[in-house]
């Protein structure tokens, strides 16, 4: 981005020795511009100038606000990620039909969703997953052949508790790189 | 070679299914390695392959400065070696991890199940 700016920065100067080495009539004075094209054309570049930085303060006090956002948010998220994690350990001998009852799986689309809205999280490929094997979990549930078998039996709900697992881990890990910064 | 910190999540995972499953069992525990800086509260341990691994729920002093200070917990996971009924050998320990304190809250309900904590009220 710095140099992104630098490069923005210098377009214009760049332009006025290409102009000058060219001999282009750029000002209404033709090749020997008066005082005043002089002025003008240094109003521009410094004009051109102050649009730049303004855009650069923006764009920096949007990555300021979004890195605090992050961080007011994500403890609260992994906090609530652990809890449904440890809900899924304790009800895993529990039967497919007693576990619709169950809180959690409400819960974990709630908070992928959660994480989701965090700006600059860089976890979508775990949240795609998790939300696939949240879906083949709620559709193991809703088997009715399947009603009495004990879910800890289930690949995919370890599958699931272990992608959560993944996603707490990483929440932990921006935590601590944002904590360092 | 070493474990990353995504090996020992898949190990106890692992370790959560079996318990679940009751494949393994958990007793207390109190032959873990001590730590003059932190209190143990509680501690189980299971015999799985040729290994012991425990979990302890432990307190430590968090200091602010030098005076001010408060008690902190953490969930601590330990891997020990034990041959022929000698002491337990401590091989491993976990990095910081949540999964941890899945593992403890997990072992914890299992183990009160096993002892039949409620047996007497819910007859």
């Amino acid at each position: 981005m710095k140099y992104l700016m630098i490069a923005a920065g210098l377009v214009p100067v760049g332009f006025l020795v290409i102009a000058w080495q060219l001999n282009w009539a750029i000002t209404p004075g033709g090749l020997t511009p008066s005082v005043s094209d002089v002025w003008s054309v240094a109003g521009t570049v410094m004009g051109y100038w102050g649009v730049l930085f303004s855009g650069y303060a923006a764009y920096q006090v949007k990555a300021i606000s979004e890195k605090y956002f992050a961080r007011t948010r994500f403890p609260q998220i992994k906090e609530n990620i652990d809890a449904i994690t440890k809900d899924m350990g304790k009800v895993a001998d529990k039967r497919a039909a007693d576990l619709r009852s169950e809180r959690f799986i409400a819960a974990i689309s709630v908070s992928l969703g959660e994480v989701e809205r965090v700006p600059g999280h860089k976890m979508n490929q775990l949240i795609k997953r998790a939300k696939l094997e949240k879906k083949l979990l709620v559709d193991w549930i809703n088997n009715e052949t399947q009603r009495s078998v004990v879910a800890n039996t289930e690949a995919n709900y370890w599958t699931l508790f272990r992608t959560l697992q993944e996603i707490s881990q990483e929440i932990s890990a921006y935590i601590k790189e944002q904590g360092a910064r | 070679m070493s474990y990353t910190e995504n090996d020992w999540v898949r190990a106890i995972t692992k370790l959560i299914e079996l318990t679940s499953k009751q494949e393994v069992s958990w007793d207390i525990f109190s032959d873990y390695e001590d730590d003059p800086w932190t209190t143990v509260d509680r501690a189980y341990v299971a015999l799985f392959g040729d290994k012991h691994y425990a979990v302890k729920s432990s307190r430590y002093k968090h200091y602010f400065d030098e005076e001010d200070w408060t008690w902190s917990s953490k969930f601590e996971f330990e891997v020990y070696n034990r041959a022929n009924y000698s002491d337990y050998v401590k091989i491993a320990s976990a990095p910081e991890l949540s999964v941890i304190a899945t593992l403890f809250s997990v072992v914890e309900s299992n183990f009160a199940f096993k002892q039949d904590a409620l047996k007497g009220l819910l007859g």
